[in-house]
């Protein structure tokens, strides 16, 4: 039995938003290569998930399979699944409270619950693995009324249609970008996440940038780790100040007006590149004017991309050598460059140090890594990608699960009435 | 009886018993003065040593002929290391003045450093021993690969040379070896059939371990055009010395993929910083699948024991010739 994966669904989701397609068009709005594709075509086809049409010698389509094909699918799919062993522990659902699945490792602390299990009976996985795929997803969550997943995974109309009895799918964090939020509509689930404009993450993030910049700066753990070793030379790790620098922040939600001043204090001269414009004036920043994102690339010594934009920010055309800036720091998946004219500034010594906190592949990692395109830049010194740590704190995770319950008992409210 | 003088213009590298040894010669006769410190440059070097029928030297310190001809009652130069490189042989010939280096004496230690290296490369120990200190516990991570029945291609058959061989043959590996002095029965000697030619050894080995000389023939003897010899996802042992290996293009196969992992006890110019290195070569030290270890393949507890020994029944010898 062949297991769905991301592209897979990929493949289905772009079949029914678009109609027949032939594999040349698929491989286009994939961005899939050609070959990967047609084997990925031929497994949907066994699985009697799409369907081939011969329209002339040249002009073969694929579409999605009818319906009651594809409910023969799930039927065998999850035959399949009661007879594999996941090595895991599932709580069946034996009394009468509706559903409530924790789809994925993400588990709140107990006691942030306590009324949630009144209603619901909570079912869990906290030993998962970090990244799920969408078989384990639709095995663990049959039941469910309201789904709560962390995962990055991309829910689609065809992985909904699965499930149901959901009735409420919330993300436990800040983003709906991975749900098909019209198939939720069609069929009457609604959606729920954390507030984005009062993230639970950016105090941890503001915080990040700091962590970053010093982990750039001053080689501590290094020194630590040498003098563990018997050696006691504080000349063998040179270190830089931030005191005399210009910084070039990109953004102006909470993470830059926060960062901004602290910068200040270090004695460092802040550039600001709003992300949009409705990020406020320059005086609330102490700023006489705003900077656009090309002059700090020729004013800046350090970039730093501390928030999470609404849209990618794409800064190959100001990569060169003639650019000021030496360090960037990106805690954004949001920011796009080509990773190979990144890596030969590195190699001509024009960039000398980057922190990246999140791995690009992220969703595929397993299948990728290390063969990622960031492999070109993780061996080169002064480069440190870390995998998305930038949030992650006890704090953070506090915030998010007081946010969370307050969602859940907001739809329990609801329900009441 | 004139006194004759021994001087080591540096601190003498030999664990602390060989040089009381040595201290001990001190007598009406023998004058001997062990300095602690490094001198600042050639003129401090040639002050220190000026008066000395026999200089103790340091591997690390150079003695060419401006200095040495400065040195008239020099009668006999020590050296604490194998190789000669940094003694103007030449001019010690011309002159009479006997050198005396201790050839082999690491050769055990030398050899076990490769095999060291070879096995942590393979098994990922480095990066294991690193995921567990960070909190982790995957083996899945790691899979390593087995030595057995693989080839290994050892290039020298010297001191270090027949170490590895005999290693090897013990993991049950099977040998192919070059030298530059290939016979028959020093074939046999090492139970070997024959020897090949280097073109063969790197085409052939899944695991190269260079144990040659530094010499004129050896200088870059792997350089770019030879790493493409050698089998995709070979991994290539220096215990040599770094010249025998062009660091640059050692990089470039290492960042290509076309080694699968390299470990060095040399990368370049000693003492070696790693910061000062081109970004290509820190990129190599940086990668998990490569070992570097500071030149430290001879330094064991067995070999600086049997180094201290043979310099002082060596030193005996000289002075009894001296006398």
């Amino acid at each position: 039995m062949k297991f769905f994966d991301n592209d897979d669904t990929s493949i289905l989701e772009a079949l029914r938003t678009s109609g027949a397609q032939s594999l040349e068009k698929l491989a286009v709005t994939l961005k899939l290569n050609k070959s990967t594709l047609h084997y990925r075509l031929k497994e949907l086809l066994a699985a009697e998930l799409i369907t081939k049409e011969t329209l002339s010698k040249k002009n073969v389509v694929y579409r999605l399979a009818p319906p009651d094909l594809r409910r023969t699918y799930t039927e065998k799919l999850q035959q399949y699944l009661n007879t594999v062993l996941f090595g895991e522990t599932k709580k069946l659902s034996t009394a009468k409270k509706p559903l409530l699945v924790f789809s994925d490792r993400y588990l709140p602390t107990s006691h942030f619950f306590e009324q949630i299990t009144q209603k619901y009976e909570v079912v869990s996985y906290p030993e998962s693995a970090p990244f799920l795929e969408p078989e384990t997803f639709l095995y663990r969550c049959q039941e469910a009324e309201v789904i709560v997943t962390f995962a990055s995974l991309q829910i689609t109309r065809e992985m909904l249609l699965q499930l149901p009895k959901l009735r409420h799918l919330v993300t436990a964090s800040i983003s709906q970008s991975l749900i098909d939020k019209t198939a939720c509509q069609d069929l009457g689930i609604s959606v729920h996440s954390l507030p984005r404009d009062d993230s639970y993450k950016k105090p941890a993030r503001r915080e990040f940038v700091f962590a970053a910049l010093f982990a750039l700066f001053r080689p501590l753990y290094l020194a630590s780790q040498d003098l563990k070793l018997g050696n006691f030379d504080y000349s063998a790790f040179p270190a830089q100040e931030i005191n005399g620098k210009t910084v070039g922040l990109v953004g102006g939600e909470s993470e830059v007006s926060w960062v901004a001043p602290i910068l200040r204090a270090l004695g460092a001269e802040v550039l600001i590149a709003p992300a949009k414009s409705s990020h406020g004036t320059p005086t609330e920043f102490g700023l006489s004017h705003f900077s656009s994102l090309e002059t700090l690339f020729t004013k800046a010594d350090i970039i730093i991309f501390p928030e999470e934009y609404e849209q990618a920010i794409n800064i190959n055309a100001f990569l060169s050598s003639t650019m000021k800036t030496e360090y960037f720091l990106f805690m954004t998946h949001q920011v796009t460059y080509d990773v190979l004219k990144l890596r030969k500034l590195i190699l001509q010594r024009h960039v000398k140090g980057i922190v990246i906190d999140y791995f690009p592949d992220l969703f595929n990692v397993f299948s990728t890594f290390p063969k990622s395109v960031y492999r070109h830049l993780y061996n080169l010194p002064q480069v440190l990608i870390t995998p998305e740590i930038g949030f992650f704190t006890q704090e953070a995770m506090v915030r998010n699960y007081t946010q969370l319950t307050e969602i859940l008992l907001s739809l329990i409210s609801k329900e009441k009435k | 009886m004139p006194t004759i003088s021994i001087v080591a213009p540096e601190p003498l590298y030999l664990p602390a018993r060989y040089v009381q040894e040595v201290a001990a010669l001190d007598s009406a006769q023998i004058n001997v003065t062990l300095h602690q410190d490094f001198p600042t440059d050639m003129n401090h070097r040639y002050a220190r040593g000026k008066d000395a029928e026999i200089i103790l030297s340091d591997p690390f310190g150079s003695y060419p002929a401006e200095l040495l001809e400065k040195w008239p009652r020099l009668k006999a130069l020590f050296t604490t290391s194998v190789g000669t490189d940094h003694i103007d042989l030449a001019y010690c010939r011309q002159k009479n003045i006997t050198v005396v280096n201790f050839p082999g004496y690491n050769a055990r230690a030398v050899a076990e450093l490769a095999f060291a290296d070879l096995i942590s490369l393979l098994r990922k120990v480095p990066s294991a021993h690193q995921h567990v200190k960070s909190g982790g516990w995957k083996f899945g991570l790691f899979q390593g690969s087995e030595l057995h029945g693989k080839v290994l291609g050892v290039i020298g058959a010297g001191s270090v040379g027949r170490e590895m061989i005999n290693i090897g043959q013990g993991l049950n590996m099977e040998i192919i070896c070059h030298t530059k002095h290939p016979s028959e029965e020093r074939a046999a000697a090492l139970k070997l059939e024959t020897f090949y030619s280097l073109r063969e050894v790197l085409k052939a080995a899944d695991f190269v371990m260079l144990a040659t000389p530094l010499n004129e023939s050896t200088k870059y003897l792997i350089n770019e055009q030879r790493l493409t010899m050698m089998k995709k996802g070979a991994y290539l042992i220096n215990v040599a010395r770094w010249q025998v290996v062009d660091p640059e293009a050692l990089a470039r196969a290492l960042y290509e993929e076309h080694l699968a992992g390299a470990a060095l006890d040399f990368v370049g110019p000693e003492p070696f910083n790693v910061r000062h290195a081109s970004i290509e070569v820190q990129e190599m030290v940086n990668s998990a699948n490569v070992i570097v270890t500071p030149h430290l393949g001879g330094i064991t507890l067995e070999s600086d024991n049997r180094l201290g020994e043979r310099l002082v029944s060596e030193l005996k010898k000289q002075l009894a010739l001296l006398q």
